[in-house]
């Protein structure tokens, strides 16, 4: 492949600056991290003898995957800060390593550590006193937790945020709430017209509507002959929003990391 | 090494470059000149890659830099004159440490010689450092990167008056013979006996992109106690008027920047047509 455009050794360096650029946030992430279960648990007994129930940090852990998954994109918040984001595009690598980095370390880099101390901390809590503590959360949270929608609603959310911390330059963060918001609203808007068409159309019979339509089961492009017409809509929708909107989202970042002026 | 043609910039509809073109060689230190406002910033950043021109083109080793491809990056260091990028919780070592293995001429032991010239603390936060050992600190990395373009803007703001002189020694000991730097200023007389050749710069056009030596074959600086009536600028000095006249046969004489970009503001046209 051609030198510049992608390089193994680059993204290599890469990943390392970003580890040590940022080794004390990383550090204190990780100590909150692997805190907060024995925190929980003391609280839980000092106040009230009982033991932080499984469905409790279960939630928390899913919960804090979720956010720090969603929202680590404004981990590069001064990407393109006219003057900050300068130690960032003039580094010595291409957009695409430079892009890949921030890709892995939001999608990759950013749960493993919650999963990892977060996870790993209670996990070792249970396994050392078994007696103040039952379950594994990481267990049920892989058991549980982590469905297909799921999955595919948290990557939406993640190239929303991060291509939002690219777009917006200053108040990021307020910005992009306000704009998802009103995003999410004329979206919703778009399915219930597109609804309302197919409905007076007679796409939805008397059968149909009256039918539930389960999901979660499935994978994203399991179509099946006998599927209703209300199935095959809200399978094309999951399908849109959960892989064609956030692959246009990132091409969306990557050009903006390309094109962007400082 | 640098070539502009016909460029042109704007931002949003105010019109910053007008059908700039000039070329830039290897192994000299440029000096640009221009009053505040005139857009020198704006061609330094065409030149790193950080702005796109709206018309013309700019060629940098051969390549349109706002690709920003990691080769043409790792041959030019940009230094801007506000430094925010590199003032974070870390000391200028360890930005080094952690910098340094993407320029691949970097010399750690040229960047030590330097901080300790500079009497930089280089164990010391950045954010706790003052702005002028912040400056001097992001110096002695941007030498030793041994980039081939350097890129300074308003190198010299925030420096005392013995670490002007010092960076002027450092720019001509430490910088590499082959390396063409390119110095912003509007404070023409720090960089006295270190810019050669000048390029002076108006919203509009390149006024001079002229070497010492072209000046004072076109150009005479003299001090008299009154003023001639050829002079195109005088200004008051101890002594009597620092002149400049056109050079009729006048000899040689040492090129006085600061008198030089005054007369070229007073007198665009004809210092074009002598110098451009």
């Amino acid at each position: 492949m051609n030198n510049n455009i992608f390089q193994f050794n680059r993204v290599g360096k890469l990943f390392r600056r970003t580890f040590q650029q940022n080794s004390k946030t990383f550090l204190n992430n990780t100590l909150v991290l692997a805190g907060l279960p024995i925190l929980f648990l003391l609280i839980a007994r000092l106040t009230s003898n009982e033991v932080p129930s499984l469905l409790f940090r279960s939630n928390f852990l899913a919960f804090t995957v979720g956010v720090i998954f969603i929202f680590s994109p404004f981990f590069y918040y001064f990407y393109n800060h006219p003057k900050k984001g300068l130690s960032e595009v003039m580094l010595p690598a291409s957009v695409l390593e430079k892009f890949v980095v921030m890709q892995m370390v939001c999608m990759i880099s950013a749960p493993l550590m919650v999963l990892v101390f977060l996870g790993g901390s209670d996990a070792l809590i249970t396994a050392l006193f078994p007696k103040y503590q039952d379950g594994y959360a990481i267990a049920h949270f892989f058991n549980n937790r982590l469905t297909t929608d799921g999955v595919l609603l948290a990557f939406l959310s993640l190239q929303a945020v991060f291509f939002a911390n690219l777009f917006f330059v200053r108040r990021k963060i307020l910005k992009s709430i306000a704009s998802f918001l009103v995003i999410n609203f004329l979206i919703s808007i778009i399915i219930l017209v597109i609804i309302k068409v197919m409905e007076s159309r007679g796409y939805f019979d008397a059968v149909s509507c009256n039918m539930s339509v389960q999901l979660n089961d499935r994978g994203p492009f399991e179509f099946y002959a006998g599927d209703n017409a209300l199935t095959m809509f809200v399978m094309t929708l999951r399908i849109f929003m959960g892989i064609v909107l956030p692959i246009l989202f990132m091409i969306g970042s990557y050009r903006l990391m390309k094109t962007n002026r400082y | 090494m640098i070539k502009i043609d016909n460029l042109s910039f704007k931002y949003g509809k105010k019109e910053v470059l007008n059908d700039i073109s000039m070329k830039l060689e290897a192994g000299k230190i440029y000096g640009l000149l221009g009053e505040n406002g005139v857009g020198k910033t704006t061609l330094l950043k065409i030149i790193s890659g950080l702005q796109k021109p709206w018309k013309g083109s700019c060629s940098v080793f051969g390549e349109d830099p706002f690709k920003r491809t990691p080769s043409f990056l790792s041959r030019i260091f940009y230094l801007p004159e506000e430094l925010e990028f590199i003032q974070n919780d870390c000391s200028i070592r360890y930005f080094a440490k952690i910098n340094a293995p993407f320029y691949p001429k970097f010399n750690k032991e040229k960047f030590e010689t330097i901080l300790k010239e500079f009497e930089v603390e280089g164990d010391k936060k950045l954010n706790k450092l003052s702005y002028g050992q912040v400056k001097k600190a992001a110096l002695s990395f941007a030498i030793a990167t041994n980039a081939e373009l350097l890129l300074l803007d308003e190198p010299s703001n925030g420096l005392d008056i013995p670490s002007k002189t010092l960076f002027r020694r450092i720019i001509v000991q430490y910088v590499s013979d082959s390396t063409c730097t390119l110095i912003s200023t509007h404070q023409v007389r720090d960089l006295e006996n270190l810019i050669d050749p000048i390029i002076i710069l108006d919203n509009k056009a390149v006024l001079m992109n002229a070497s010492l030596e072209e000046i004072s074959e076109k150009l005479y600086f003299g001090l008299y106690s009154s003023v001639p009536s050829n002079a195109l600028y005088w200004e008051p000095a101890p002594g009597g008027y620092i002149c400049v006249m056109e050079n009729d046969d006048l000899g040689e004489s040492k090129v006085n920047i600061e008198a030089l970009f005054n007369t070229t503001m007073h007198h665009k046209s004809r210092i074009k047509e002598l110098l451009a």
